[in-house]
């Protein structure tokens, strides 16, 4: 199967995006799982999920199975969800650890730090230690991980940069919002399973150029000509407004706004797409962070949070806005999956882009044009 | 089967780690030996995953008899 990247990273009014493959082929699909997921910082969570120390949550991401973590000390950690003795996967639904993580087969036990603490008849009936068993370098595996806006960021491989260097430009663009974020709880948070590859949820979020047609709720409030192009190449692209108006109740009631932000945002906004996976917007009242879960090729779970600038804030007013955002995300869930089923049309080569308006997809799709034949020999291109 | 091993097996289906720690120590004294430090072993491991103060305490007692 032809697989030419090179036609993607063009300038863009020359560009083609990426080919079918990129949304159908299952050996592409484990091309990208190493290129542009388990070696850059993938979204997995939020910190919000395991609010209390001991608070765990088995997650499985890209078929690999992962523990959340907050240990006693605070500190939210990822590990491998195994056993050090026969991977045993050592906890298979959330819940709170009060002490130790004891593997349900042999009960080999963890600390919440990931330090093995006992290794009960190692040795023989009543006899813990074993002179072949060296306790030290037997720890759960921890995957590199780091939060930022309450996302739990994890580089798989081990080889990105660390995050704040990665994303230095983001963190500083967004230095306004560097202020404690409140999850809004059980009816700020919801998920959509969409039939789509998780690219495709990227590259309808990073661009305005649908809001129009798919939004037309919008247009009384957010007109197309009042967004610009966001595009930061290798590291993010996504949309900013001009005109942000925030949601009222008919009391007159708002969201209190987070605190000390510059006048420029009292009528902006901007939404993100933070490569790989992770869609975040930003407003004066209120966040949100959609973390997209590639469940299979063509199969992503968008995993949606919605924060607010204080721990609590009118109820009602929370859950008209989470129904809000909520109605706004399924409009884009026919046009994700009907990209999707567009990609298994062999005649289409992989699209040309707005040179106006598609920029933030554009980039997108370089950055992962740009990964992917860094990995691939020379010849195959 | 004695009263403490009902007491185990009940404790066992009800998964509470605390109160199968206690029992075993209330095995691992009324044996000794060798089956002695295999319910100590026990109530060590339970007493971790239930985070109870003792088992800073049975780890002592299994050290003092060169099982950790």
């Amino acid at each position: 199967m032809s697989d030419d990247l090179s036609a993607v990273i063009r300038p863009i009014a020359q560009a083609q995006g990426l080919p079918n493959a990129h949304y159908t082929d299952p050996d592409t699909f484990a091309e990208e799982r190493e290129a542009l997921l388990f070696s850059q910082w993938a979204g997995l969570a939020t910190a919000s999920d395991v609010p209390e120390p001991g608070d765990a949550k088995p997650i499985e991401f890209l078929g690999t199975p992962l523990l959340l973590i907050r240990d006693r000390e605070g500190q939210v950690r990822v590990f491998h969800n195994i056993c050090r003795h026969r991977g045993m996967i050592l906890v298979s639904e959330p819940r709170k650890i009060e002490g130790a993580i004891r593997c349900p087969y042999h009960s080999w036990c963890y600390s919440t730090q990931g330090k093995l603490v006992a290794t009960p008849h190692v040795g023989g009936p009543g006899m813990n230690t074993h002179d072949g068993i060296d306790r030290t370098t037997l720890g759960l595996i921890e995957v590199p991980s780091h939060i930022w806006r309450d996302v739990v960021f994890i580089n798989m491989d081990g080889t990105a940069a660390p995050f704040a260097e990665v994303h230095a430009d983001l963190i500083a663009r967004w230095s306004d919002f560097d202020t404690d974020l409140h999850h809004g709880g059980g009816d700020s948070t919801f998920t959509l399973e969409v039939k789509t590859n998780w690219k495709l949820a990227v590259e309808n979020y990073c661009e305005s150029y649908h809001l129009p047609w798919v939004h037309p709720g919008l247009n009384s409030y957010s007109r197309l000509e009042d967004h610009y192009n966001i595009e930061a190449p290798g590291l993010y692209s996504g949309q900013g407004s001009i005109l942000y108006r925030q949601i009222r109740a008919e009391d007159g009631t708002v969201f209190p706004d987070f605190p000390g932000l510059p006048e420029k945002w009292q009528t902006a906004a901007e939404y993100v797409a933070v490569y790989p996976n992770v869609l975040l917007g930003v407003q004066k009242d209120h966040a949100f962070a959609i973390i997209l879960e590639p469940r299979g090729i063509e199969e992503t779970a968008e995993h949606i949070h919605l924060y607010y600038a204080t721990p609590h804030v009118d109820e009602d007013l929370r859950r008209a806005n989470a129904a809000l955002w909520k109605t706004v995300f399924e409009e884009d869930i026919f046009v994700v999956e009907g990209m999707q089923k567009g990609r298994h049309a062999p005649g289409f080569d992989g699209g040309r882009f707005s040179p106006a308006m598609d920029g933030p997809t554009h980039c997108f799709h370089a950055w992962a044009a740009d990964r992917l034949r860094a990995r691939r020999p020379m010849a195959a291109e | 089967m004695s009263d403490l091993d009902h007491r185990l097996l009940s404790a066992h289906a009800g998964a509470d780690p605390a109160v199968l720690a206690g029992l075993y120590q209330e095995a691992a004294h009324a044996t000794g030996g060798d089956a002695g430090a295999f319910y100590l072993t026990h109530a060590f491991v339970f007493a971790l995953e239930a985070g109870l103060p003792d088992a800073a305490l049975i780890e002592a007692d299994l050290r003092a008899l060169g099982r950790v």
